[in-house]
């Protein structure tokens, strides 16, 4: 922060450019029939979380419905959601505001 | 978790090696049910759409943008791994790389499984007749249960 009063700028608030900045994260949803041994293991080789913290995150799944398992830009995000696809997690990712 | 009562279908041995020992009615149905998805994969069937879930559930236009580009590599890494197990069924051993590919596989078709019968509650099961015609795809759906927590607790030894 400058201690000088603030130049004038034009506003960068133009439509679209807040949303711009804001993270996107990445769900994954409770699903009937992947087994939770199986979701625990996908998200511990993904994304090189530990054991502890890849159950945790299945049983927040599970017994909340979904949990954010990553966060990031939005290319960051799909390559997540699409990594998750292919081992065949439900995921979706949506911007955090 | 696996059964008290038999051995695992996969398992690292004391050498690090992962030694495959399927039941022989696994062997024979496990590559049909391949073969049987397979086929599926290229249409619009209700019992593939689950190995294709929705990217962007707030914006269908970007959704439908994410399809585009992904749906062609997941029908061919789910054809990929299909064409493995096939091919690897009979083996004694399997590399990781290899059983890998059996998990994603695997997980797979009991997603279709999973959607062909309709599983909508955790742990709910119907009251199935001897007769049924969804009987046999209930007794794969519970076999490959088995058998994927059997993968996974391999690949994680």
């Amino acid at each position: 922060m400058s201690p000088t009063a603030p130049v004038e700028v034009d506003d960068p608030r133009v439509e679209g450019a807040e949303a711009l900045d804001e993270p996107w994260i990445v769900l994954v949803w409770n699903d009937p029939v992947n087994l939770m041994s199986y979701v625990t293991y996908v998200l511990q080789k993904l994304f090189g979380y530990s054991k502890a913290k890849a159950t945790q995150l299945m049983l927040q799944v599970h017994h909340d419905g979904r949990a954010v398992v990553s966060s990031g830009s939005r290319e960051e995000a799909e390559r997540d959601v699409f990594r998750l696809h292919e081992y065949g997690l439900w995921a979706t990712m949506q911007q955090d505001r | 978790m696996s059964s008290m009562f038999r051995s695992p279908w996969v398992a690292r041995d004391r050498t690090g090696r992962i030694a495959l020992d399927l039941p022989d009615g696994l062997v024979a149905a496990l590559p049909r049910l391949g073969d049987e998805v397979d086929s599926l994969l290229n249409s619009d069937s209700p019992a593939i759409q689950r190995l294709f879930p929705t990217a962007y559930p707030d914006d269908p236009e970007r959704d439908a943008g994410y399809q585009a580009m992904v749906r062609g590599e997941l029908i061919d890494r789910h054809r990929d791994g299909i064409a493995l197990i096939a091919a690897t069924i009979d083996d004694e051993y399997l590399t990781d790389e290899q059983l890998g590919a059996w998990l994603t596989t695997v997980n797979a078709l009991r997603l279709v499984l999973g959607a062909v019968l309709d599983i909508s509650d955790d742990g709910a099961e119907p009251d199935l007749d001897e007769d049924d015609p969804l009987l046999p795809a209930w007794q794969m759906y519970h076999v490959l249960s088995l058998l994927l927590d059997d993968i996974v607790s391999a690949l994680s030894s």
